[in-house]
């Protein structure tokens, strides 16, 4: 094995920054044992690791995080004076929820019409009672509600879109 | 009291709107988003710069910060993001920041001037020197890995580099710094 096992200086910086695996690693232990002049090499490389590891970080200028606080406040208080009303989104949401709920009560509505008004004492035989579907779907109020809801949903689709494309294009800015 | 506060409470707190939380995060990572920026720029001026704007769209973003990664890797990757743009500003013609496509400067371009004597010049000093003349994806890599000691799968996310490319790149980035140390900085080196 230790025949066709050659070390390189890159596989002995593999071996400091502990990129090796176990089974190589192992190879690398035993290459050192037999070829002291290769640990000095290691030495040498774990020296200029902590070097690196003990290399100071730059300061940035006094008043550097003043100056960032100070450029984050502006621009809230700008995005704040510019920012689009809220409005719009809740009137929506009002507004579906009104014709929601009418809607709702008109299937009610049409669903106790088919119920008779007094029920027999004795249980009928098994029968499901019978819906006039096509009275509650051929009401005006459920055609031109859904066409009402249908189109409140488109809008608020192209609302997302919209917004979507005036976010894309602010970072395109930045 | 606020270095005893975790990135995490910070964090909470700066998405529920606290001005100070914003400012105990710039104060904690001011230093480590400089260096990095610097190690990507080259100069100080446009460190500050782009550290500034590091910052900026840090808080624009944290709202959407959801914790999934480390919050130093989160605004690390906006480093290397806001830099590379600025790089790119800078010299449009650039396609890559690698020194794959380019030789190592061993004559200095806008570096530090190496002429001057540096006998007083401690080793680390003359390493920091080193390093800013490598490229800026190659300092930037030995900034992230040695000194801030993120593993290659961080820098990976960081950088938006593969593995096997992070561990080339650490490689080459390494082998091009002992050559410029070889080179210009020796007798610090040796001392």
């Amino acid at each position: 094995m230790e025949n066709n096992f050659f070390l390189t200086e890159d596989m002995l910086w593999d071996y400091a920054d502990d990129f090796l695996s176990a089974a190589d690693k192992a190879k690398v232990d035993g290459y050192l044992q037999q070829h002291p002049e290769w640990r000095g090499r290691l030495d040498l490389i774990l020296s200029e690791k902590r070097a690196f590891t003990a290399l100071s970080l730059e300061t940035p200028d006094a008043g550097f995080a003043e100056r960032v606080m100070t450029a984050w406040v502006s621009e809230q208080a700008h995005g704040r004076a510019t920012a689009p009303e809220k409005g719009p989104d809740r009137m929506i949401y009002l507004i579906s929820a009104v014709f929601g709920l009418f809607i709702c009560s008109a299937l009610v509505f049409m669903f106790l019409q088919g119920i008779p008004a007094q029920l027999p004492v004795e249980v009928p035989a098994v029968s499901l009672p019978e819906v006039n579907w096509g009275g509650i779907f051929g009401t005006p109020v459920f055609q031109y509600g859904l066409y009402f809801v249908l189109t409140l949903l488109a809008l608020k689709v192209v609302e997302k879109y919209l917004h979507q494309r005036q976010m894309l294009d602010k970072l395109k800015m930045q | 009291m606020s270095a005893t506060l975790s990135d995490e409470t910070l964090i909470q707190q700066a998405q529920a709107g606290r001005q100070s939380a914003f400012a105990m995060l710039v104060k904690r990572y001011e230093q480590y988003v400089f260096t990095l920026a610097l190690r990507f720029v080259k100069n100080r001026e446009d460190a500050h710069e782009v550290a500034q704007d590091c910052f900026m769209r840090a808080f624009r973003y944290l709202p959407d910060f959801r914790g999934e990664a480390k919050f130093t890797i989160w605004l690390y990757r906006i480093v290397y993001s806001i830099s590379m743009n600025f790089l790119r500003k800078q010299n449009p013609d650039i396609q890559s920041l690698d020194d794959e496509e380019r030789p190592i400067r061993l004559k200095d371009e806008g570096a530090p001037d190496v002429s001057v004597s540096m006998e007083r010049e401690d080793r680390n000093a003359a390493l920091q020197r080193a390093i800013a003349l490598l490229s800026p994806d190659d300092s930037g890599i030995i900034t992230l890995f040695y000194l801030y000691e993120h593993n290659l799968e961080e820098i990976c996310n960081i950088m938006g580099l593969t593995m096997t490319n992070a561990k080339t790149k650490l490689c080459r980035a390494r082998q091009r710094l002992k050559l410029i140390l070889e080179d210009k900085f020796a007798t610090e080196m040796a001392s």
